[in-house]
């Protein structure tokens, strides 16, 4: 039997009302997705920076001031995403018991794309010695 | 009569639950596959610095040894296939045998350093030391052996010292040899699935590794005619190649660079 015309307007509110909850749903899902690729390349391009500087300072060839050019010039490269909430550091790592007896350097570099979803990427690698 | 609200349009609101569902596990699989992608790009760069580390100790290691050498230097006359000739001064046999003892002592250390280094350095790049395996860990030998030699002062006085000069146990085929051998070293780690891979009821973990191979080589340029006519690996292969125109040069240019060589 054919709905009447106030069954067949009340299921097409029913289906506007569907519409607009799944289409919301759906958009959640999408940012969401959106939001955690963006989070998952930042982290990813924030060890490539941390390997990069790390190994520009255990080559032990480059004095500071053009390793931190180079560092920043990469970090363009890359757009790192976010805000970057740790920013860089560079220089010695004594943070485990005996390090302090060899020459470890690193850099860590934040990543993150909110106050609430960040990290920090760290790599440490043992410099070169002087070869003179 | 009854009323009947089934719509002859379809609702819409099943399917696109359906395909969100579907798209969320897509997400979930995909986060997976990030997470798998992220952890191989870092245990590879785990393993490139343990091995850089521990290669650059054993370089360092070389270097120093061939510096605190030089230290005995200024004792030594000359020397020719029978042995070396010192100075006669009664303190030279004293500081001669204190100063070889010194760097006698001081040799099981470097080795040491090598292995201890890579242990400090996974720990500090946040993976548990046993996690790292060394696959082929012949780069990570010193590579040098102790050898006796005659030693006499012009006096008459001589005697044979168990420890007077090092040779090398690399290249042995070659004069100008690098120390080639190559080692390997591979990191593992293991995370928890976020979401559709479940195994015994709970979710399932991923075993991910990843690997990283290098050496040391001689960093000098092979080609020059200088290193050609007195260039001996850094280290000699025998007393012969410790010679240099009537003066004991053992080490001669001793100075090593670790690369990858994946």
């Amino acid at each position: 039997m054919a709905p009447s015309v106030f069954q067949s307007k009340r299921l097409k509110g029913q289906a506007a009302v569907e519409f607009v909850f799944s289409v919301g749903i759906f958009l959640i899902i999408f940012v969401f997705l959106i939001k955690l690729g963006q989070f998952g390349l930042s982290r990813q391009e924030a060890l490539s920076l941390a390997c990069f500087g790390t190994s520009l300072q255990s080559c032990n060839l480059l004095d500071e001031e053009i390793m931190g050019s180079q560092i920043a010039l990469f970090r363009k490269e890359l757009k790192i995403y976010g805000n970057n909430p740790g920013g860089i550091e560079t220089g010695r790592f004594t943070g485990v018991p005996g390090s302090s007896f060899y020459q470890l350097v690193k850099t860590s570099v934040g990543y993150g794309i909110s106050p609430g979803l960040k990290g920090v990427e760290c790599v440490v690698e043992q410099k070169a010695p002087l070869e003179d | 009569m009854k009323e009947e609200f089934r719509s002859t349009e379809g609702s819409l609101f099943v399917p696109l639950m359906l395909v969100s569902l579907a798209i969320f596990s897509l997400a979930l699989w995909l986060v997976d596959l990030a997470n798998i992608s992220y952890l191989r790009s870092k245990l590879g760069s785990i393993s490139d610095c343990v091995l850089l580390s521990s290669l650059r100790l054993r370089a360092e290691g070389l270097q120093t040894v061939a510096t605190r050498w030089s230290q005995v230097e200024p004792l030594i006359i000359s020397g020719d296939s029978n042995g070396i000739q010192i100075n006669p001064e009664i303190t030279a046999w004293d500081e001669l045998k204190s100063k070889l003892e010194e760097l006698k002592k001081a040799i099981p250390g470097y080795k040491g350093r090598i292995t201890a280094v890579r242990t400090l350095v996974a720990k500090a790049n946040g993976i548990d030391p046993p996690k790292v395996s060394i696959t082929d860990g012949s780069a990570f030998n010193l590579g040098l052996v102790n050898e006796k030699q005659k030693v006499w002062d012009g006096t008459g006085k001589e005697e044979v010292l168990p420890f007077v000069w090092l040779s090398r146990s690399w290249a042995k085929g070659e004069k100008l040899g690098s120390p080639l051998e190559r080692s390997e070293v591979e990191s593992g780690a293991s995370f928890r699935s976020v979401g559709l891979w479940w195994e015994g009821g709970a979710p399932r973990f991923w075993d991910v590794k990843a690997g990283s191979a290098g050496g040391l080589i001689w960093d000098v340029p092979g080609d020059e005619d200088w290193v050609r006519e007195t260039g001996n690996g850094g280290f000699p292969r025998n007393w012969d190649e410790a010679l240099l125109g009537g003066a004991v040069k053992p080490n001669r240019f001793a100075l090593y660079w670790a690369e990858l060589r994946n």
